[in-house]
């Protein structure tokens, strides 16, 4: 339902087809090294990339004012944690474009080292609009932005323990029956 | 959270605590506010005393369960969240083209309705803070009406949770539509009503105009949406630009405003509310050519075997059991999908890990891009001009703080 320009690639590996124009995900992969696009399903056919935790605030700045489709809207930054993964912090941005009305999803990933909060680059020195999202991240999942202006927790007091959504973090909830653990299923 | 230190700087400047608990800040918002004089220097927003838990929550539940909490994120404007809830799951089921033109129009209508009652809390508070008490009794009045629709449906005034993942809940009563009848005649002039006690009312002129200006370049800066965006001069709207449920069918012009201030955001509201009752009434005219059609989808999967067949089949009471017990199953994946919120674009972001529970729910709230922007169009004002701001903007806690 949401419109997309065609992005052929964009869920599959990419360059079966040769003739179609190179898209912003495709410029975006060449012109930072070790992006790629997961292979992963997503099911709502948003173009999305990966890009290496070192290249994340180039990348958003380089879609703000250089990607010749203009991204000058941040959506939204949102994080995830995925326990079994190797790099089990994700944090998620999602531009929009006000003229071709596109929208491109960039990922970035992390590994936690030890007890240390796992680290990545803040975009909110150059787009304000981060500032409070990656607080919120911070604060839920425990993941460090270098060179964040307030890094300070948003929404849970400050004297808080733990990072709520991490999936270590426990919901203090009675179990109910019947219910298929996660990953049982499908 | 922020610590109160002395109530009095070294420069002679007052800290100034305003809320958690002030009836101008909407909700349990609480701003320090440092001030010199009458000026504010310094404003720091404050919040999660409404912090829930509701994405914590949601991990917890399987896919129609989750749903009852989507209600109380932004509880002005329920049947908004339930959508882009709904929405979110259905692309990740692969149903989101299926769904029944029926039920897509009554999710518009329903929408429309919820915006007008939600710019009604607003139009009325906004004016109630700056000073004009009879436009709240007004607009309570109206939003009564809406409530009563709502009640009419559901059986709920607010929390109607009436969306399902493929469709509704169940159909409309007949008198639906004389209701929404009644009402798309009754609301304009209404709206005409709200106008001329406002819109060349001089006290509100000269407390609004001029006032926390935010510019075009400010807002996308800083994350805006919603009718705050359009204020300032950027036409963007979900509905128009990213069009789900069958909006670009319906014929409704956008508000915008160049000026950026409190009263070019209230024009923006005013105007909204007309283009909404114009959607509603394009939306009741269709409701009564698809009589009888079909309200949901009609798959195994996701959606529940009728009533009767369920006291008839023992397949169909299994089947029910699985639904119920269990919920339904997506493949792994993620989706993310956005709706126009009054406030915004409110979006749900779900990824599945391929069990019977999402593995991750995010909830984009409108309101806590849009708050951002508060301590920065508050510094440099006066006092008197901090509940204009924060009534403009339009916040709802349990949305930021979730």
């Amino acid at each position: 339902m949401v419109q997309q320009p065609p992005s052929e690639g964009a869920t599959e590996a990419a360059g079966e087809t040769p003739p179609p124009p190179p898209t912003d995900i495709d410029l975006v992969i060449e012109r930072f090294p070790g992006s790629f696009v997961p292979s992963w399903r997503y099911a709502d056919r948003m173009p999305t990339v990966r890009v290496l935790p070192e290249h994340i605030r180039q990348a958003i700045s380089w879609l703000r004012h250089e990607c010749p489709t203009r991204y000058d809207m941040l959506v939204d930054v949102g994080g995830s944690h995925w326990p079994d993964r190797d790099e089990p912090f994700e944090v998620t941005y999602i531009v929009h474009s006000m003229t071709t009305n596109a929208r491109i999803r960039v990922k970035c990933a992390v590994a936690a080292h030890g007890d240390e909060l796992p680290v990545i680059p803040s975009i909110a020195l150059i787009w304000s609009a981060a500032n409070w999202p990656e607080r919120e991240i911070y604060d839920m999942f425990g993941v460090e932005f270098t060179d964040h202006p307030d890094l300070r927790r948003i929404l849970t007091p400050n004297d808080w323990e733990g990072h709520p959504l991490r999936k270590d973090f426990p919901l203090g909830e009675e179990p109910v029956e019947f219910y298929r653990t996660a990953s049982a299923g499908a | 959270m922020v610590m109160l230190e002395d109530t009095r700087t070294e420069s002679g400047r007052m800290v100034l605590n305003m809320g958690p608990q002030h009836p101008s800040t909407h909700g349990v918002l609480r701003l320090m506010l440092e001030l010199e004089g009458e000026n504010v220097t310094q404003c720091i927003p404050d919040m999660g005393y409404l912090h829930t838990g509701i994405e914590k929550m949601s991990e917890a539940r399987n896919y129609h369960q989750a749903l009852v909490l989507t209600d109380r994120i932004d509880y002005l404007a329920p049947i908004t969240n339930n959508l882009s809830y709904i929405m979110a799951c259905e692309k990740l089921f692969d149903v989101g083209d299926k769904v029944p033109e029926r039920a897509q129009v009554v999710r518009v209508l329903l929408s429309e309705l919820t915006r007008i009652a939600s710019h009604l809390i607003w139009l009325g508070t906004h004016a109630l803070d700056l000073g004009a008490m009879t436009v709240f009794m007004y607009c309570w009045r109206e939003r009564e009406q809406i409530l009563d629709i709502m009640e009419n449906i559901s059986g709920v005034r607010m929390m109607t949770s009436f969306m399902r993942i493929g469709g509704l809940v169940a159909d409309v009563p007949d008198d639906f539509a004389g209701l929404v009848a009644d009402f798309v005649r009754v609301m304009p002039r209404k709206i005409d009503e709200y106008e001329t006690l406002l819109s060349r009312n001089p006290i509100f002129i000269d407390r609004t105009r001029g006032v926390g200006v935010i510019t075009r370049d400010g807002a996308l800066e800083y994350g805006f949406s919603g009718s705050c965006l359009r204020a300032s001069g950027v036409e963007f709207d979900v509905r128009v630009n990213l069009p789900y449920c069958g909006y670009e069918t319906y014929d409704f012009d956008v508000a915008w405003s160049k000026e950026g201030d409190v009263y070019a955001r209230y024009m923006v509201r005013m105007r909204e509310m007309r283009e909404s009752v114009r959607i509603i009434d394009q939306g009741a005219k269709r409701l009564l050519a698809l009589k009888g059609a079909a309200i949901r989808l009609d798959d195994p999967r996701i959606t529940f075997p009728k009533r009767e067949k369920i006291h008839s089949s023992m397949e169909s009471l299994i089947h029910h059991f699985k639904l119920v017990s269990e919920g339904p199953v997506p493949l792994p994946g993620e989706a993310y999908a956005a709706v126009e919120s009054p406030r915004g674009e409110q979006a749900t972001y779900i990824m599945s890990d391929g069990s019977n529970m999402p593995h991750r729910v995010r909830f984009r709230g409108p309101s806590f891009y849009n708050l951002q922007v508060l301590q920065h169009t508050i510094a440099g004002g006066l006092v008197a001009d901090v509940v204009a701001c924060i009534g403009s903007i339009d916040i709802v806690l349990g949305e930021i703080d979730r």
